[in-house]
């Protein structure tokens, strides 16, 4: 039993690998993740994360009062987020970034995102 | 309902009560607290809890509309913000439980102390006003914290309410802390 068809594929997969100068790219991809901070007690738990750029944070109000977050330089920050409520934020880009409760700004937190983009290609 | 509401609405009309009116008052409200047998009920901690938010808010508004210090009008902002939270999760509760809050005499004390505090600030502008209601918050929170912690919660019954000053109790000991630095900075005005 012959099977012509896959003789044909392999031979046009040997010429592309020639084409590419005979090196086998690997490529694999990273899924987004979703990392939750939890507000309760008057403070974020946890107060530091690390995640890479593609990635969401997810702040979640559990005190009974309202709190606001907001990164220290006042680039990004959270609309009022009364008890239960959530807010969501997609990094886009790395560095460390330290926020706080505009209201009570003795909470305070850090993100740090390093790494590759978890939306693009990564090619060892 | 209707006549919860209402009567929450005159507590909070009346003079808002509570713990501002300890600040002043605070050697009766703490007579009270030595009884022997318990000094209040659930129904009785619930009126005087709520009255004592509503007050502190009444002090936050005249706070915005007469001083010009940043650091007194944030707070201010806080003050509503957060004790308008905290009371509308009181007036939930009372909802879900069906209950009435009941007025007592602490309450009533707590609305006259509340109203002479309320006549003194209206007579302040500027660094006085400033200095007087850092010095009445920080005193303020400063009594609530500790009665809740060291009469109401020992005394209270139903665990809902219980967890509603534990919870309520959280946020005034943060501020306390706010007005801990609030007053520290009045006073070098």
């Amino acid at each position: 039993m012959t099977y012509p068809h896959i003789h044909k594929l392999v031979l046009v997969g040997l010429l592309m690998m020639g084409v590419f100068g005979g090196e086998v790219v690997a490529q694999t991809t990273s899924l987004p993740q979703r990392h939750v901070v939890k507000i309760q007690d008057f403070a974020f738990q946890p107060p530091q994360i690390t995640v890479a750029p593609g990635d969401t944070v997810v702040w979640v109000n559990k005190d009974f009062v309202p709190h606001f977050v907001s990164l220290a330089n006042g680039r990004w920050q959270s609309d009022v987020l009364e008890e239960d409520k959530t807010w969501e934020l997609l990094v886009d880009e790395t560095g460390s970034f330290h926020y706080v409760c505009i209201f009570h700004p003795e909470m305070a937190g850090e993100v740090t995102a390093h790494g590759h983009s978890a939306l693009s290609l990564n090619q060892p | 309902m209707k006549n919860l509401l209402k009567s929450f609405t005159y507590v909070a009309l009346a003079g808002t009560i509570f713990f501002g009116g300890m600040v002043t008052t605070g050697c009766a409200a703490d007579n009270m607290m030595k009884q022997d047998k318990p000094a209040f009920n659930d129904l009785e901690i619930a009126h005087i809890a709520y009255t004592a938010g509503a007050l502190d808010i009444r002090y936050a508004h005249l706070a915005l509309a007469l001083s010009k210090n940043p650091e007194v009008l944030k707070f201010a902002q806080l003050m509503i913000r957060d004790h308008t939270a905290i009371n509308n999760k009181a007036l939930a509760l009372v909802k879900k439980l069906n209950i009435t809050p009941q007025d007592n005499a602490m309450s009533q004390q707590l609305v006259k102390g509340g109203e002479d505090i309320l006549k003194e600030f209206s007579q302040l502008r500027g660094n006085a006003f400033a200095k007087r209601y850092a010095a009445n918050e920080l005193g303020y929170h400063k009594l609530v914290v500790k009665t809740i912690d060291e009469t109401f919660l020992p005394i209270a019954q139903n665990e809902n309410l219980k967890a509603l000053l534990r919870g309520a109790n959280k946020t005034f000991k943060v501020h306390q802390g706010h007005a801990e630095t609030m007053n520290s900075n009045a006073e070098k005005l």
